[in-house]
């Protein structure tokens, strides 16, 4: 059993994308998965076909339990399962912030789905809020899609301090990169600079129109096109990240 | 978390795919997709050891799947093509760690096979949204004389009332008998002449305390050669270890009950078959001798330091070989005229229209007979036990053994004539008795076997001298076991003739 935030201070890095692709494909291998869709926009649950039910919000989420199980929905393909979002989670933090032990009431909620599933994938909102902090404690692995840019290094090391900071176990990160255009230098460099380096995968994500067309055909990349460069380097990812479940066993 | 609603129907003859999904139509909107035609095969071993632990495997494609009887999927083994026969030729994986258990030494063997042409229908909301799942199922048999029609819906978590919607419009359309993947798999046996449960190595034969002596010998026999009759093949085809011993307890159980029923059946008769069995025990004994030390080689090896498991490897390389030779002559014997001949001639002998004249203990009543013939045994088991001391030679022990043998036997075959519960019990101290005589036994033929072949190896070679530290090094685990076996004994015959147990056979059988 493991759970599996994906996660970045920035917007707009790839963290649906991968978080529906990854869950996928660890359905796809025999785990039982859930999917948290923990982004208010939604945007996970929008690629399912799911939209979350009219009487679950925010408060349903933090009061755990059966108000949360009753929510989940089955996808449209074997052992992947989807909490949707809802808008409501836009004052998450605040609702959070009324709860005893507020950094770990994501734990609490997770907890009872624990025994459920082998595999709880939550793609979280950008920021570092309460919320993410609940998140980090909650998740084994945090997986960081980054794009090879000198801001997102910035934010990396934003990352990084806030951790040492709260104390929260260092070994839980790691970094790929994802949407990467292999014709600007910068990329290039970037990703020079880290490659090799601990805690970050080899397998990267390029910048690809197949993946935008997950919008469109509202399916994982996967499934509209399986063969596709995107759907193979999915592929290598998830194999990455499934040794690193394994080993964390 | 509520488990998903599954469930089966049969299709009713008058509705194919084509009218069901037309109907479904006017309802609901759905995505159709059909499946390439796949075979399903069925496996189990001889003795249903799976059915009998609630699961059933079958290979459909290139998939292994293993479900419970209730058809819920346990587990799956994707993309193999090989076939597999004994747990440890799968690769490594949660489907062999269940399986090995389970099968131990037993071999897969295909119970039957069957095309399932299959199609599935998505029930779609609004948004496009998979709400329901429909499977339809064809299952025809190979020859394509028969066909069933297996109609499957399946709950997507959270949308139950699409379920209850669907399955509504299903009863409408008059499919309301339900179907299990029981039903599948009987469909499936069907052809092969197989059906769950139909072999047990067990043996279990009710008799009745009224019956006429004769009337209970002839139940026993014609079980026991049916139980002969079933393995044959099984032995001829060498498919694992266990269909030769089967037969061969079924061979010595009918030596054992035409000593131990003497006069029931005509003397010259028992006389007869008695040497024939015996002859049958003969032709098939080196295989198993040589089955015992190869399905012994792992704990072997566990028992010698790493350096000399090489010379180990030549030991058991060279029994496989053995056992090859052994293999061919046994069955050889076994499609010759004698052996047909012996079986043929006692089957008829057996037959209920045979009118088998009744030797001078025939008419007896089989509830006294069994008394006698338990209470004779006992008492002798009891007689030459207690003279066993810690100088006697090692052959009394062996014919002590047999002694517990012969006790065992008649326990069995008269076991439905006591109390059960009882009888259990006192069958569960003999076995302790009859486990250290046993390992006494197994040890000291070890021994002689291994002693054997140390006289016959030539010296020289690096070869014969990795063999001979092999041998040197199992001969002396053995012996130390072996001496270990004997010291207990006489705890255990102290601890088997004790005045509970006494008490507890006296309860049993009044004497």
């Amino acid at each position: 059993m493991a759970v599996i935030a994906v996660y970045n201070i920035k917007g707009g890095v790839g963290k649906t994308a991968t978080s529906v692709n990854l869950a996928y494909l660890s359905a796809e291998s025999g785990n039982k998965t859930l999917l948290c869709d923990m982004d208010p926009q939604g945007s996970a649950s929008y690629y399912f076909r799911i939209k979350a039910p009219k009487k679950f919000n925010a408060g349903k989420l933090l009061k755990g339990g059966k108000a949360v199980v009753k929510n989940i929905r089955g996808t449209d393909y074997p052992d992947l399962d989807l909490l949707p979002a809802d808008f409501t989670y836009r004052n998450l933090d605040l609702a959070l912030d009324d709860f005893k032990k507020s950094t770990k009431r994501i734990n609490a909620i997770l907890k009872p789905l624990i025994k459920e599933y082998d595999h709880i994938f939550l793609d979280c909102p950008p920021n570092i809020t309460l919320l993410s902090e609940n998140i980090f404690n909650a998740a084994d692995i945090l997986l960081i899609p980054f794009i090879p840019t000198t801001l997102s290094l910035l934010s990396f090391q934003q990352l990084l301090n806030f951790f040492k900071k709260t104390g929260i176990d260092k070994k839980k990160l790691h970094v790929f990169f994802s949407m990467v255009e292999k014709r600007k230098k910068m990329h290039l460099d970037m990703m020079a600079r880290f490659q090799g380096r601990k805690r970050v995968l080899k397998q990267h994500v390029p910048f690809l129109a197949d993946v935008e067309k997950m919008g469109i055909f509202r399916k994982p990349v996967l499934e509209i096109a399986p063969n596709s460069p995107a759907a193979r380097s999915y592929r290598l990812l998830w194999r990455e990240v499934e040794k690193i479940v394994a080993k964390r066993k | 978390m509520q488990p998903l609603h599954h469930i089966a129907w049969h299709l009713p003859d008058a509705l194919d795919f084509q009218d069901l999904r037309l109907s479904l139509a006017d309802r609901f909107a759905y995505k159709h997709e059909t499946d390439r035609k796949r075979v399903c095969r069925w496996y189990d071993t001889f003795d249903w050891r799976l059915y009998r632990s609630n699961y059933i495997l079958t290979r459909e494609g290139q998939d292994w799947i293993l479900r419970d009887l209730a058809g819920k999927k346990i587990d799956m083994l994707r993309g193999s093509r090989k076939i597999y026969r004994f747990s440890q030729e799968f690769p490594e994986s949660s489907l062999r760690d269940r399986l090995a258990p389970i099968l131990s030494v037993r071999a897969l063997i295909e119970l039957g096979r069957a095309d399932i042409h299959r199609e599935r229908l998505y029930i779609l909301n609004g948004d496009k949204k998979t709400v329901a799942q429909i499977e339809l199922k064809k299952i025809v048999s190979q020859d394509g004389e028969r066909q069933s029609a297996i109609i499957h819906l399946r709950e997507i978590r959270g949308y139950s009332t699409w379920m209850k919607k669907v399955q509504k419009y299903l009863l409408d359309l008059n499919i309301r008998e339900k179907a299990t993947v029981a039903d599948v798999l009987l469909f499936i046996a069907e052809g092969s002449g197989r059906h769950p449960l139909d072999y047990s190595s067990k043996y279990d034969v009710p008799l009745d305390p009224g019956m006429t002596a004769l009337d209970a010998a002839l139940r026993i026999y014609r079980h026991l050669l049916t139980a002969i009759r079933k393995n044959e093949q099984g032995v001829i085809d060498d498919i694992d270890s266990e269909f030769l011993h089967d037969l061969r307890v079924a061979v010595r159980r009918t030596r054992s009950a035409l000593t131990l029923l003497k006069g029931v059946l005509d003397p010259a008769i028992e006389q007869r078959f008695k040497k024939e069995f015996k002859y049958i025990g003969a032709i098939t004994g080196p295989v198993r001798d040589l089955d015992v030390y190869l399905l012994s080689r792992d704990s072997y090896s566990q028992y010698l330091p790493g350096r000399l498991r090489r010379g180990l490897d030549i030991f058991f390389d060279d029994l496989a070989g053995r056992r090859r030779r052994e293999q061919r002559k046994m069955v050889r014997a076994m499609q010759g005229t004698r052996y047909r001949n012996i079986l043929d001639e006692w089957e008829s002998i057996l037959a209920p229209d045979a009118e088998t004249a009744a030797g001078r203990n025939g008419n007896i009543p089989i509830g006294e007979l069994a008394g006698k013939i338990i209470h004779k045994r006992f008492r002798r088991l009891l007689r030459d036990g207690k003279k066993i001391h810690v100088d006697t030679p090692d052959e009394e022990l062996h014919r002590l053994r047999i002694e517990c043998k012969k006790l065992r036997y008649s326990l069995e075959f008269f076991s439905s004539l006591y109390e059960p519960k009882q009888m259990r019990q006192f069958i569960r101290q003999l076995k302790m008795l009859q486990d250290n005589l046993g390992d006494f036994n197994d040890l000291s033929v070890q021994q002689n076997m291994l002693a054997d072949l140390l006289s016959h190896v030539s010296p020289g070679t690096v070869k014969s001298r990795e063999l001979a530290a092999a041998l040197g090094g199992l001969m002396t685990g053995l012996f130390l076991r072996h001496r270990d076996v004997r010291t207990r004994f006489e705890n255990t015959f102290a601890h088997f003739s004790r005045k509970k147990n006494l008490a507890l056979y006296h309860a049993l059988f009044g004497r």
